[in-house]
């Protein structure tokens, strides 16, 4: 059941085009991401759906209503703001039962649901502080709580992380996924960060300039990304793009590095109908680090060799820098000891993981 | 929908209603400034012969006489206003220098402390009437009775703490670092003040200058008690024209135009920061 | 912040402004405060430092005064009347200009010229326009009662005179309350407006519940020095309504101008200054304590 329909979402500020016909559904229970970087529109198609934002073109359908037209405080929505926006003259309490008595709730029904609420998300011994004098992560759980207690059809959160230390962040994150699966909210969520997105989202809508590029599970976006610009914005660290030409060796397809003597050679592969079309023309590989393997012995199937320019050490995982032509390719091993910068290397690729582009970004096999 | 359009309506109708009540009258002072004699008494707004008669007979006075055969000698409206220009000019430049000056000590320094500070705000809190007895005696002795010089010093006095508080205000939103760094290449403390923080503060100086000018422009009691003939002000000489002199209507509009022209210019111009100027700074 | 001022940025800051003070305001008040225990009549020719002690006499004949006492509660009334209708009325007019709509710039403009007027052009104003010739009578009233609005003469009777002055104070000063509230309402953050909006408030139960609240120390600054204006009303009673009819629109400030410059008693008017001057610095100092002691910002 869809909670959330957006249909061909346009939003112009003067010349600029915010959001370029963006379409994508939110299903009930859903935990649904918007993710890119900043300035790519997620915030403003946040917004529009809110109600804050009136679109130029297209439709917003919440549960089954057409709300385009409607002022944010008839569609059944609540936001919490990346600064929070806490009502800072207010205590806790009234911040929380603000939503519900703006619905002429009973007052009985209010401290019911109020109480509940606290319990909830740790704020019981704060109801009766002045909410401008607390700190962030109070100030967050306030905005989290009084939009989740008037009940709304989805809640929308914009980038509500930013403004967290490092290591609260994972906290939250792991509460706001666990409190979603128990209350059973859907749930939109904005943010720039990959590593979020890809840990709490059932789904997520990639976007960049005021498209979406990709829809798809954390795993499908992972393994499978339909464009140069999904596969380099999601995975950390960044997946290795290399400029390459498709050319045909005896009988055989294989990839000659740009700038270098390396060839890949892709067998005898099923895709050969798909590559078929491509020959000679270029191509970028896409190798993500922690896909590429590196020994100090030639073994078959390694690809080339290469020197170790450079080891960064990211506690048990070391990102090992690689020379190749002009530049690096990286490689993301566990813990060795027996690496070390200035090592001549062998490096294989294994072929299974290998993302080829299209030059103008396009994807082709796995 | 039409919830929308009801408050849209009203919105309107209360700001239209609440500009005609702010217009109304001023029209009708400026339609009676032009209004020759016969007319000076009728119901209706726009003269039908429009003259600028009026404005003559504030600067001719003498012509009066004749044309109304009243006894209405006042002087012409010449040196009222040239005296107004001197005095509340020279008092605006003082109160802004010296404003200027003291904003800069207390904005870095805390010095004059706050309790010097309050004491220059009492001195605009409290009814002029409170304390312009014994000026007149003090006056009266040291001679400055119906003096420029006199009217300049007490002027200053009471609207320095504008100064003050308007360009302190200013002042602490220049970055100390600025002045460090100048100090640390080497400039004195004074050359400091004049080439680095002086002219950001630039607006400040005229947001405060046009303001305190604005309001001595408008000093009616200390004037009144202060002056007789040489260092009489503009506003002395309306309430002149007022009441006592036979109904002359129609100069007494023109006069007031003439005295409105400066101060509306002056707040057209400082629009965006009158909120400012009249709270001492507090409201930004 | 540095913590040793350089002696040349201590004396200016400080020489200029005490000269001044001292050289104009504090000796005069100094010299008030030893006149009012004075008997002087200066008709008789001789000089105030000539003049007898008389002790407390002038204090007390103040408080006997019924002139002035009257003058004191009247002018009072006045405040509190004036404030509050300028009050309400600027609350009002900020509410429904917080939002854009054509032609905002220029009202904006438009309404707040009056601030800018010399108060005697306001009295002069008011003065025309209540005449018995003038607009009030002949065409407004007239539409509202009839013929007989020719009969209201404005500054003679004691109420309509009065209510003259409050027309005409309330009419330059309501744009000040309008301004103050005007860009506290201003600057609320959008953002806790927007969160208002989300969870289903109206516009109205924003204004009420969310920027009201948020501007309560703005309101008090509005009042308080509104109300300290208002005090001092002088312009507009010398001009419009001379005190009268009588002395019924006789404010404070006029009746001490008169009893110094009229009747020349000037150290009946030094008392009177002085016991005004206390009473306002005991309020001043009151609320300010007040406004410190509840954790309010200045």
């Amino acid at each position: 059941m869809n909670k959330l329909i957006v249909e061909n979402l346009t939003k112009r500020f003067g010349d600029l085009v915010a959001v370029k016909n963006v379409s994508f559904n939110v299903k009930e229970g859903e935990f649904f991401s918007l993710l890119g970087p900043s300035g790519c529109g997620k915030t403003t198609t946040l917004r529009c759906i809110a109600g804050l934002e009136t679109p130029d073109e297209g439709r917003i359908i919440i549960k089954d209503r057409d709300v385009t037209r409607l002022p944010p405080q008839e569609r059944g929505v609540s936001l919490v703001f990346q600064e929070f926006a806490v009502f800072p003259h207010m205590t806790v309490y009234e911040n929380l039962a603000f939503g519900l008595k703006v619905r002429k709730t009973p007052k009985e029904e209010i401290k019911k649901k109020v109480l509940e609420i606290a319990e909830i998300l740790n704020l019981k011994e704060s109801l009766s502080k002045i909410a401008g004098r607390l700190g962030l992560s109070e100030k967050q759980r306030i905005a989290l709580g009084r939009s989740i207690i008037v009940e709304p059809e989805i809640l929308l959160l914009d980038e509500p992380l930013t403004l967290v230390d490092a290591k609260v962040k994972e906290a939250m994150r792991r509460e706001l996924r666990r409190l979603q699966r128990d209350l059973k909210i859907t749930i939109l969520y904005v943010t720039h960060d990959q590593l979020e997105a890809m840990m709490m989202s059932d789904r997520i809508a990639v976007m960049d300039a005021g498209r979406i590029l990709q829809i798809g599970t954390p795993t499908e976006i992972y393994e499978d990304p339909k464009k140069v610009f999904v596969a380099r914005f999601i995975g950390s660290p960044t997946i290795n793009l290399l400029e390459s030409k498709l050319i045909t060796e005896k009988d055989e397809y294989a990839l000659l590095i740009k700038d270098t003597e390396v060839k890949i050679h892709l067998g005898n592969t099923s895709e050969r109908n798909v590559l078929s079309k491509h020959s000679g023309r270029e191509l970028i590989v896409g190798i993500r680090p922690e896909d590429i393997d590196i020994s100090k012995e030639l073994e078959p199937g390694y690809h080339f060799s290469s020197t170790i320019e450079f080891i960064e050490m990211m506690g048990e995982r070391m990102e090992v820098y690689l020379k190749l032509n002009e530049g690096y390719i990286r490689a993301l091993t566990p813990l060795r000891t027996d690496l070390k910068e200035g090592n001549r290397v062998y490096v294989r690729i294994p072929l299974s993981k290998i993302l080829l582009f299209e030059a103008g970004t396009e994807e082709r096999i796995l | 929908m039409s919830q929308k359009f009801i408050s849209k309506l009203t919105r309107y109708l209360v700001i239209i209603v609440f500009l005609s009540w702010v217009l109304i009258p001023v029209l009708w002072m400026v339609t009676l400034a032009f209004k020759s004699y016969p007319e000076w008494r009728v119901a209706y707004f726009f003269p039908k012969e429009p003259t600028f008669m009026n404005f003559i007979l504030i600067f001719e006075p003498k012509q009066i006489v004749g044309m109304m055969g009243a006894t209405a000698l006042v002087d012409p409206v010449t040196l009222p206003f040239i005296n107004s220009l001197l005095v509340v000019g020279t008092s605006t430049v003082l109160s802004v220098m010296i404003g200027f000056f003291t904003a800069y000590g207390a904005s870095r320094y805390n010095s004059p402390g706050p309790f010097s500070l309050f004491f220059t705000l009492l001195t605009r809190m409290l009814p002029p009437a409170t304390f312009v007895t014994p000026i007149m005696v003090y006056y009266s002795n040291l001679k400055l009775l119906d003096s420029h010089l006199g009217l300049v010093m007490l002027y200053s006095a009471v609207t320095v703490t504008y100064g003050i508080w308007i360009l302190k205000g200013f002042i602490d939103q220049v970055p100390i670092e600025w002045e460090q760094a100048a100090l640390l290449e080497g400039a004195s403390h004074l050359r400091v003040v004049f080439r680095v923080t002086l002219p950001i503060v630039k607006s400040g100086l005229v947001v405060s200058g046009l303001f305190i000018f604005l309001l001595n422009w408008a000093e009616l009691l200390f004037a009144l008690v202060l002056t007789n003939v040489q260092a009489v002000t503009l506003p002395v000489h309306i309430s002149k024209y007022v009441g006592a002199v036979g109904q002359l209507y129609g100069p007494q509009a023109a006069l007031g135009i003439l005295s409105s022209l400066i101060p509306v210019i002056i707040g057209y111009l400082i629009q965006k920061h009158l909120v400012t100027a009249f709270t001492f700074g507090m409201v930004r | 912040m540095r913590n040793s001022p350089p002696k040349i940025i201590t004396y200016l800051a400080n020489l200029p402004l005490n000269l001044l003070l001292y050289a104009t305001l504090i000796i005069p008040f100094a010299l008030m405060i030893y006149l009012a225990f004075l008997a002087w009549n200066p008709a008789a020719g001789i000089n105030w430092w000539e003049a007898p002690f008389t002790g407390v006499n002038n204090f007390i004949r103040a408080f006997l005064d019924s002139r002035f006492l009257a003058a004191l509660g009247r002018t009072t009334a006045f405040v509190v009347i004036v404030v509050t209708i300028e009050f309400f009325l600027g609350l009002a007019l900020a509410y429904f200009m917080l939002e854009e709509f054509k032609g905002k710039k220029i009202s904006l403009s438009l309404i707040i010229y009056p601030l800018m007027l010399p108060w005697v052009v306001v009295a002069l104003i008011f003065y025309l326009f209540f005449q018995d010739y003038g607009p009030m009578n002949n065409v407004f009233l007239k539409l509202i009662i009839g013929e007989s609005a020719q009969n209201i003469h404005w500054f003679l009777s004691s109420t309509t005179a009065f209510i003259s002055l409050i027309i005409a104070d309330v009419w330059q000063w309501t744009p000040f309350i309008f301004l103050v509230m005007y860009s506290g309402l201003s600057a609320v953050s959008k953002r806790l407006i927007e969160a208002a909006q989300v969870l289903g408030a109206s516009s109205r139960t924003i204004f009420w519940r969310i920027q009201l609240p948020l501007i309560k120390p703005l309101i008090l600054i509005a009042i308080v020095l509104r109300a300290l204006e208002a005090f001092k009303v002088f312009d507009i009673a010398y001009v419009m309504t001379g005190g009268g009819p009588g002395t019924s629109t006789e404010t404070i400030s006029l009746y001490i101008y008169r009893v110094a410059i009229e009747y020349h008693d000037i150290s009946y008017a030094a008392a009177l200054s002085l016991i005004v001057l206390v009473i306002l610095v005991i309020i001043i100092r009151a609320f300010i304590w007040y406004s410190f002691e509840r954790g309010v910002k200045r």
